[in-house]
């Protein structure tokens, strides 16, 4: 898989690129800024690219800039948008109309490299990616008689994971249950919150990101 | 050559993630990660490790601080104080408390290590 990276901290770049590198990817591009993601993006036409939001010059929300124009100019690379603290608003945001080959993590997810490299391929294979903690907060939402209420431990469990961009057979693998219990709980799950069990992959997480936000 | 093995303390997993990685590949050996100035002293006193490469501002501390306990009570383990900004006051405080030097993030590498380690060891 062919990645361009984007960050302005030079050895977080450079650990960034030996990391995916050890991990078997192809690195083809390493940006600064945003301007510079763009421009190698057009140029390198990666499966996908990761950045930093906060990018020089004003620190606030460069990448998630750069990442929206990539959107529109190449919808067909998968874009990682990486981020030091939660932003509920970015997360919606950059998951408006489509969560086909997107995903918006918390840096210090790195660590975990595993998972951290299992997201970047789901994503550069349009699957998509949401952070659990934006995730927990959507579904700490309260309202009044809220139908997430009639939803049994299980049932939030499997709805947290649908959420974060998880097939029915990695939430399986997750809760160390077969596939059929997890499409039982779907469908159950799907029904006590009046969606459309129709929807699959990654217009699933829109249908339930769509629901979690009231 | 025994490679010679460092601890990162730092509050930022994705800084200790890619240390570990960039060093790593220049020969060290990161024997451990620590993500606050208590657990970083707590780490080496467990693993004594050569390098202590050290935030200059942690969540339960200023690395300095951390910087002149370690380099009094630990001095088998040299210590490098390190910060996202490479300000020349940071150079002369870390001489101040006994750290072997600074290193500015962007600067961290296994070279960069080597000539801090050379340089002062004798």
């Amino acid at each position: 898989m062919r990645v361009v990276i984007a960050e302005d901290s030079v050895l977080l770049r450079a650990g960034l690129a030996r990391l995916l590198e050890d991990a078997g990817f192809e690195v083809v591009g390493q940006a600064s800024d945003a301007d510079d993601l763009l421009r190698k993006v057009r140029a390198h036409r990666p499966d996908l690219a990761v950045t930093d939001i906060r990018m020089p010059p004003t620190q606030t929300d460069e990448g998630l800039r750069a990442a929206q124009q990539i959107r529109a100019e190449l919808p067909e690379i998968g874009l990682m948008v990486l981020s030091q603290h939660i932003d509920q608003g970015y997360a919606l945001e950059l998951l408006q109309g489509s969560a086909e080959g997107v995903g918006y993590l918390l840096k210090d997810r790195v660590a975990d490299i595993d998972a951290f490299v299992d997201a970047l391929r789901r994503v550069g294979a349009r699957g998509s990616v949401l952070d659990p903690e934006v995730v927990a907060q959507l579904l700490g939402r309260r309202r009044a008689d809220d139908p997430l209420d009639h939803l049994t431990r299980r049932e939030r469990e499997v709805l947290a994971l649908m959420a974060e961009g998880r097939s029915n057979s990695a939430v399986a693998r997750e809760l160390v249950v077969t596939e059929r219990a997890i499409e039982k709980h779907v469908t159950s799950i799907f029904s006590k919150l009046g969606l459309s069990a129709a929807e699959d992959g990654h217009r699933r997480v829109l249908a339930v990101l769509r629901y979690l936000k009231g | 050559m025994v490679s010679p093995t460092v601890l990162v303390v730092d509050d930022h997993a994705m800084f200790r993630t890619t240390a570990r990685a960039l060093l790593e590949a220049d020969g060290y050996e990161v024997v451990g990660e620590a993500p606050t100035a208590s657990a970083g002293v707590e780490a080496v006193r467990e693993l004594h490790p050569d390098v202590v490469l050290i935030d200059v501002c942690l969540p339960d501390g200023d690395g300095f601080e951390i910087a002149a306990i370690l380099a009094s009570g630990f001095r088998e383990s040299a210590v490098i104080v390190t910060s996202s900004s490479d300000d020349p006051l940071y150079h002369g405080r870390a001489a101040g408390c006994g750290a072997r030097g600074f290193l500015a993030k962007h600067d961290v590498s296994g070279a960069a290590l080597d000539r801090l380690l050379g340089g002062g060891s004798s």
